[in-house]
């Protein structure tokens, strides 16, 4: 990157070419960035747009700007999508499922990356074998399931299945990260007399940051989009998650869109806040794990 | 590696993950690959039937459609998806003047309801006034104007250009963690050695994430063979069956058609899938590093 | 020292898993300890809701039906219900219309069905009467019957074997061709055409005046089925076809059904829809109409809601019936009705009968018509109702119109699948009437 500016600069024609280069090959780079940029954030600028128009306007005109500007749009979403209530029990259950597969993924990951004995391989086949069912098949047999376990219509009978679905992912890419750390990083704590737990907590955890992050936020935005089980699963409507509300807007011959944007809207911000938020941790774990390697 | 002698520890750390997935994801399935042996309708009483649902699927034309649709999938997501993701984290990774503002608007499709991606591309691709056919118009190219969606013959392939875009943003991040593990001792030697950036990507960056591409690629493979919610809601697999995949078939004959076994072998028959082509790719991929 | 450091933190780890199990288990088990009546390991989930009385709590399903005038006054009137009857609380739970049925038949497998929910009638009631899901409702038929307020026929939906098993509310009249009076008026058309050679005509008028005839939007594949074909092919085949084709002794291969579908390749191949047919929503269809893209829209009954309440001010309506062959007829079936658990039995049983004999008053179903809705029972517009000209032609034209079957309500879902699925495929050109008509056929012998 920053090869123009070191001292040793033979040519000074050839800098200039290079330099030249490099600024074309700067602007093509922009100029993808940019046009990525658009094609990605197209979609939601129609979504907001959309959600504040009438329906007799949207209806009318699904593409230009809102003649006028209905706030009340986003009154009914609210009342429409049930989100007071809503709200809380998808952040409830979409964070301890996250909870609770991050902790339990990590332990395990922890052993089946850095330990050797005999079940490993087998095991970690078995854990990454999860990912290839398609959710649906699972439906029926998980209401049989928690009904025999008396849970069903409870926030439990959402965490577990949501734990459980995240796990192969979690521990694929948890494992496969603590696989790449070089041995002497347990070495010196283990001379420390760390124990095993120790080494986990306070080595192999902080190293792990940025894989940590991504799963979190792919684990969360999972769990917050869930509709299937959170549909079977739950029948009081105290208990149940936004994506049932979001559904709301469709009915059999109409689907209210103007209210439906305007709902999908709100939603989106909290998740958009949970990436900011730990995307972060994504980017900067490097600077810090790379100080203390 | 190490050798750990008290194997109650591994036991201990292991078993929380254990037991949670064993019975919330594995007893399910296995219970539904049991239904795949009957014939229920969810009404009346189970009967077995044997393999009878699996020799009914073999020979029903929409179920291979549905899978030559999941093997488009997979190719578009494996070849889309990863290198593009890749590349984006590649550049997004160094100094570019505004790097979170593109990093939060490459993650955004992955986080952005289902229905809006839909209703937004299916405008994209209208034949009437589509931006797509728009711009073709404008650049002259009005031979290639098609009804994207709405010819059996395109539908598949449109469809695929969604599902590229809506998932770049999951191997981005992937990858962008990925990156911040790679020593930046190994890339500062590098360049003292006179490296540039080329040489460092193509002999330090890639080879240090060389692990976690795999990953990539097979979380791509898994994930295409069960893909379901994005052609769920934007086409429901037509017309005339042009856009069905496995799931979506599956989850037709179950819920609508009533065919509880039927759709439990059709989910056996992804498992399997799934399993053959992520050993095969493994195989091959491993080879090659090797 | 380092031991009681380790056990420390194994502990700890253990400690918090437990702490989020219970969090979590014992947050949701307060908030739905009230919420379990849902049939349980009994069927009998009755609560005790004072010290003197029992209250007897039954749940209700319905799918709901967002902005819909007649969804909000059903749900009003169960909850006046409740009001009314302290004794009997019927505790409501919505699904959204697209889930519901997922929803109702997974339950439905682990044999928790609600006490009382909305079925659909012909083809997807009889599995649920098959599997003794629901029970029959013959002890209270004559609250109904003997006063004239229904047709037997109207409940004939809901019957088998002589056993009835829901009471409907609606009846939903699945095609009306609406129209747009000045668009037909500047290609010449005063009145909408009588005849179908008339009608292709006009189609032909409407395109070398440069406007899309007619806005379909299939997406969706139950349009064509349920608009277009029930209404077309009755005119072909009368309404005996469907049993006749069920019982064996007449084929989806016969030629008059042929030449329905025909017509549908007819209508395409001469360019009397939108280029998108295929691609857009019954939403969108009627936007498409709304927005002057075109000079008709062909939908059920439930088009209109949305054509009085969004179409521009200067828009004039019209409405007429799909003009082919002789008899006018017009596919219906009675709709949005409710059945009973077959394991409610006692003072529960009776407790669902008075529910359902106050809910299906002659009250009811006059609200239902003030609110736009054509009703399953014999019930007189009120004179002085104020309701739109077109919806009160729709209701003049259904009046004079013989009844024909709909397809979704008569054939086994998995042949419907197919049949909607060709029918797409006619409209692309993957198949031809004739090989629509034996695949249809070949998914009905398979079954």
């Amino acid at each position: 990157m920053d090869a123009a500016y070191s001292p040793s600069r033979i040519d000074d024609r050839f800098s200039r070419k290079a330099r030249v280069k490099k600024r074309i090959g700067r602007v093509i780079v922009y100029a993808v960035l940019l046009g990525f940029a658009v094609v990605n954030a197209y979609p939601i600028l129609w979504m907001v747009m959309n959600s504040f128009k009438s329906k007799q306007n949207f209806a009318l005109n699904p593409f230009g700007w809102p003649t006028e500007w209905v706030l009340a749009n986003y009154a009914e979403a609210w009342e429409t999508a049930n989100i007071g209530t809503y709200f809380f029990n998808s952040v409830f259950v979409g964070l301890v499922a996250v909870a609770v597969s991050i902790l339990t993924g990590a332990l395990a990951a922890y052993f089946l990356s850095r330990f050797e004995f005999k079940l490993r391989a087998p095991l970690y086949g078995f854990f990454v074998m999860g990912m290839l069912v398609p959710i649906h098949a699972t439906l029926v047999p998980m209401f049989i399931l928690m009904q025999h376990l008396k849970i069903i219509n409870t926030h439990l009978a959402l965490i577990l299945p949501y734990a459980a679905f995240s796990m192969p992912i979690t521990l694929f890419l948890l494992t496969s990260f603590m696989a790449t750390f070089p041995k002497e990083v347990e070495e010196s704590a283990v001379m420390d007399g760390c124990g095993v737990w120790r080494i986990f907590v306070s080595v192999i955890l902080p190293m792990t940051r940025p894989v940590i992050a991504t799963a979190v936020i792919l684990n969360f935005i999972n769990n917050w989009n869930e509709f299937s089980f959170a549909l079977v699963l739950i029948n009081d409507d105290s208990l149940r998650t936004l994506p049932l509300g979001l559904a709301n807007f469709a009915g059999e011959h109409f689907t209210n869109y103007t209210g439906q944007m305007a709902a999908l809207t709100m939603v989106l911000i909290p998740t958009l806040v949970f990436y900011l938020l730990l995307e972060k941790h994504i980017v900067r774990g490097m600077t810090q794990g790379a100080v203390k390697g | 590696m190490h050798l750990l002698k008290n194997p109650w520890k591994i036991g201990a750390g292991i078993a929380p993950a254990f037991l949670i997935y064993t019975i919330f994801c594995i007893v399910p399935i296995f219970v539904s690959f049991y239904y795949s042996f009957m014939s229920w309708n969810g009404f009346s009483p189970m009967q077995f039937v044997g393999l009878a649902n699996y020799k009914a699927i073999l020979q029903d034309p929409v179920f291979w459609l549905s899978f030559r649709n999941n093997i488009l999938v997979v190719l578009a997501s494996v070849f889309g998806q990863v290198p593009i993701a890749l590349v984006l984290a590649l550049i997004l990774n160094r100094k570019v003047k505004g790097a979170k503002f593109f990093r939060t608007i490459a993650f955004m499709p992955v986080v952005i309801s289902t229905v809006v991606i839909s209703l937004t591309w299916k405008m994209i691709f209208n034949v009437e006034y589509g931006m797509f056919n728009w711009i073709l118009q404008k650049i002259g190219l009005e031979f290639l104007r098609q009804n994207w969606l709405g010819d059996p013959d395109l539908a598949m392939f449109a469809v695929c250009v969604v599902i590229i875009w809506q998932y770049v943003g999951l191997y981005f991040i992937i990858f962008m963690s990925a990156l911040q593990t790679v020593p930046s001792e190994i890339l500062e030697a590098a360049e003292l050695d006179g490296a540039n950036e080329w040489q460092k990507t193509w002999y330090v960056t890639l080879p240090s994430i060389w692990n976690v591409i795999l990953v990539s690629i097979v979380l791509c493979i898994s994930g295409s063979l069960k893909t379901f919610d994005l052609i769920f809601v934007m086409t429901s697999g037509g017309p005339a069956n042009a856009t069905e995949v496995m799931a979506t078939y599956m989850y037709t004959e179950t819920f609508r058609g009533l065919r509880y076994g039927y759709g439990s072998a059709i989910s056996v028959l992804i498992f399997v899938f799934s399993i053959g082509m992520i050993s095969l790719c493994m195989k091959w991929l491993g080879r090659r590093v090797a | 020292m380092q031991t009681l450091r380790k056990y420390t933190f194994q502990l700890l780890i253990v400690l918090l898993l437990v702490a989020l199990t219970a969090a979590c288990g014992g947050n949701s088990s307060s908030s739905s300890g009230d919420g379990s009546s849902n049939g349980g390991e009994s069927g009998g989930g009755v609560t005790s809701g004072g010290d003197t009385d029992e209250v007897i709590e039954l749940t209700f399903w319905a799918s709901s039906q967002p902005d819909r005038e007649d969804f909000k006054l059903t749900m009003a009137r169960v909850e006046r219900f409740n009001e009314e009857h302290p004794h009997i609380q019927m505790k409501i739970e919505t699904t959204a219309h697209a889930d519901y049925r997922t929803r109702l038949n997974t339950q439905a497998a682990g044999g928790q069905l609600p006490d009382i929910f909305q079925v659909w009638p012909g083809a997807e009631l009889k599995p649920l009467v098959d599997g003794n899901a629901v029970q029959p409702i013959n002890d209270i038929l004559d609250h109904w019957l003997d006063s004239g307020l229904m047709n037997p026929e109207v409940l004939s939906d809901f019957t088998f074997d002589g056993n009835t098993y829901a009471v409907p509310s609606a009846q939903n009249p699945t095609s009306f061709v609406f129209y747009d009076v000045d668009m037909l008026a500047s290609v010449g058309y005063d009145e909408f055409p009588e005849t179908y050679d008339e009608f292709k005509q006009l189609i032909e008028d409407l395109k070398a005046a440069g406007i899309t005839p007619i806005a379909l939007g299939n997406s969706a594949p139950w349009v064509l089925q349920s608009v277009y074909i029930s209404t077309i092919a009755d005119r072909f085949t009368g309404p005996e076809f469907l049993h006749q084709v069920m019982a064996g002794e007449r084929k989806f291969t016969d030629e008059d059904f042929v030449a329905a579908l025909r017509v549908i390749e007819e209508l395409c191949q001469m360019g009397a829809f939108n280029e998108d047919l295929n691609t857009i929503d019954s939403n969108q269809m009627i936007e498409y109409f709304l927005q002057g893209r075109s000079a008709m829209v062909i939908d059920g009954n439930w088009g209109i809601i949305s054509i009085l309440a969004n179409k521009p001010e200067d828009k004039n309506v019209g409405i007429a019936v799909f003009p082919l062959g002789e008899t006018k007829s017009i596919s219906t079936v009675a709709g949005n009705a409710w059945a009973l658990n077959s394991e409610l039995e006692g003072e529960r049983l009776e407790a669902a009968h008075t529910f359902m004999k106050w809910m299906f008053s002659e009250e009811f179903y006059r609200d239902l018509i003030s609110v736009g809705r054509i009703v399953a029972a014999n019930v007189e517009i009120p004179e002085d109702a104020d309701h739109d000209p077109l919806f009160l032609e729709m209701v003049r034209l259904f009046r004079e119109s013989p009844p024909a079957p709909v397809y979704d309500a008569t054939i086994p879902t998995a042949v419907n699948n197919v049949l909607q699925n060709e029918l797409q495929a006619i409209t692309v050109g993957r198949s031809t009437p004739e090989e629509a008509a034996e695949n249809i056929q070949r998914a009905l012998e398979n079954m």
